[in-house]
């Protein structure tokens, strides 16, 4: 049971981590604002894209 | 083990046991991405790309790390975060080093994450044992071309799909109340209809 317990926390602190890096390196020059209209399509309610297209578009 | 083992795994995963039409995993990006050809290219490309990857990843880790320790039963939860990370990853590496490439696939890797086809085919990789038909390691590269099979039955639907759909967009013949997502279904089920009658060949 601790080895899966452990694993499993250290798969969580492998995405945590790899997320955080992911979120600090800064998009291409030019490509940091996302083309609205290339993503209308999809309806995934957990792309984040989407939320922060929904975000700037409140403000 | 010889060649005609990797052209079957790739002809089968790719055409009879259709990720998308057969199986149903990865319907979201094939009914949501699918509406230009050039999206679900790009869509394709991406889902290609992650699904080698993640099954190279997963498999020696079930067998170098989940077995051994004798916690199997972690497997779904470990192959979603390892997934999840490994897209995360991917992303970061492009931003930094390919801006052609984030330009063509950056909008799609953070859909992958959500991608059930990736995760069922890390899945299929286990349970279809590999690894005690042709051994651990043979049966990786088994599970990399099996990946890479599914991944391209991926693509080759969402290509003929979005082109079937920029048609019926344009078609002016078509009764209102079937326009959009009701023709777009009725197409879904003919193709998975055809795909079925793939079936018997292998």
């Amino acid at each position: 049971m601790l080895p899966g317990i452990l694993f499993v926390c250290g798969a969580v602190g492998l995405y945590m981590v790899s997320f955080a890096l992911n979120k600090k390196t800064a998009a291409p020059e030019g490509l940091s604002k996302i083309d609205a209209l290339k993503c209308g399509a999809c309806q995934n309610f957990a792309c984040t894209i989407k939320q922060t297209l929904e975000e700037e578009e409140a403000v | 083990m010889t060649w005609t083992v990797f052209f079957t795994a790739i002809f089968s995963a790719m055409l009879i046991n259709n990720v998308v039409l057969l199986r149903f995993l990865g319907v979201c990006p094939f009914l949501g991405v699918s509406k230009k050809t050039e999206s679900a290219l790009g869509m394709s490309m991406a889902v290609t790309f992650v699904m080698v990857v993640a099954a190279a990843v997963t498999y020696p880790l079930y067998y170098l790390v989940l077995k051994p320790l004798e916690i199997e039963y972690v497997q779904t939860i470990a192959f979603i975060l390892i997934i999840a990370s490994l897209v995360q990853l991917v992303e970061m590496f492009i931003k930094k080093f390919s801006k052609k490439l984030y330009k063509s696939l950056g909008i799609y890797l953070p859909l992958i994450t959500t991608n059930c086809a990736i995760l069922g085919i890390a899945v299929q990789n286990i349970t279809d044992n590999y690894a005690d038909l042709y051994g651990i390691g043979p049966g990786f590269f088994v599970a990399v071309v099996t990946a890479f099979g599914a991944a391209l039955g991926f693509g080759l639907v969402m290509f003929s799909f979005s082109s079937i759909r920029e048609r019926l967009d344009a078609a002016t013949n078509l009764p209102e109340s079937w326009r959009g997502v009701p023709v777009s279904l009725i197409v879904a089920g003919i193709m998975a209809l055809a795909f079925l009658g793939l079936g018997g060949i292998v």
